[in-house]
């Protein structure tokens, strides 16, 4: 199973992208960055292939003129 | 030589008897403890393993059949304790104890995304909690549209024993609204505590 993970530059910004996303119903959970895509602690976002749409997602966190890098780990 | 016949007895029998013949039987005398369960298998050999053993086991249908050498090594006490595991669980003797939305104390929206973060974190650690308990505003995490619903449903798959303060569930929701975990009260959730080794409050 395959799950996609957004990182961002700041706290600020995740929680940003979690209140957009949310409201537009997409499903994802708040997860501590994975230590291999970041060492630095901070708190990413993991949406499942099944939910991740990459042109809705983009559209999505354009609104909020978010930069973030979108990384994807295999989850057994 | 020693033979135990340690068959049709239960953890940690077998182990004390174990421990005994080692204390009793000479340098190089060897050493064999039959077993007919595999949670006494498993127990009396990570012992003697863990205190220098060189062991061979040797199967035929239930019964197995554990062979030790004796190497001169000296036990320590505590340990037996360790190996007195009943149910092969995956599960620490530790409980996490939810009693808020928020994770610390600070502004309410960080305290809200590491508390989520936190709980969804806990299926990844090498060691589960026994049981996670929620009281006063953590209960809206085992209810309808709880951001963390799937971890939490995982790590009850798991073995982790989830608790929700009935009361609690009553003021803010409908008992209904419940996802995960069973209903439970003070008397339960005081039991839990006063029996575990640590309670992390995050």
């Amino acid at each position: 199973m395959n799950a996609f993970i957004l990182t961002f530059d700041s706290i600020h910004h995740v929680m940003k992208a979690e209140k957009l996303l949310l409201a537009e119903k997409i499903k994802l959970e708040v997860i501590p960055t994975p230590q291999d895509i970041s060492p630095n602690c901070g708190v990413s976002i993991r949406i499942h292939e099944e939910n991740f749409c990459d042109k809705k997602i983009t559209a999505i966190l354009q609104t909020g003129k978010l930069h973030y890098k979108i990384s994807e780990k295999k989850y057994t | 030589m020693k033979i135990i016949d340690a068959k049709g007895m239960l953890c940690p029998k077998p182990l004390i008897l174990t421990k005994k013949a080692l204390s009793e039987i000479k340098e190089d005398e060897g050493l064999q403890i039959a077993v007919d369960n595999e949670n006494s298998l498993k127990n009396v050999s990570r012992y003697l393993k863990d205190n220098g053993y060189e062991i061979h086991t040797d199967r035929s249908g239930t019964v197995t059949v554990i062979h030790v050498l004796k190497k001169g090594q000296v036990f320590s006490e505590e340990n037996s304790e360790n190996y007195s595991i009943t149910e092969s669980k995956k599960t620490g003797n530790y409980i996490i104890a939810v009693f808020k939305n928020t994770l610390g104390n600070g502004p309410e929206d960080l305290g809200e995304i590491l508390i989520k973060a936190f709980i969804n974190t806990i299926a990844e650690t090498e060691i589960q909690p026994a049981s996670i308990l929620f009281m006063n505003s953590g209960i809206h995490f085992t209810v309808t549209d709880s951001p963390v619903l799937d971890s939490l449903k995982k790590l009850e798959e798991k073995g982790v024993e989830i608790l929700v303060c009935g009361t609690c569930l009553d003021y803010f929701k409908n008992m209904n609204e419940l996802r995960v975990g069973k209903v439970s009260n003070m008397y339960e959730i005081m039991d839990k505590l006063s029996k575990t080794d640590k309670i992390i409050y995050p």
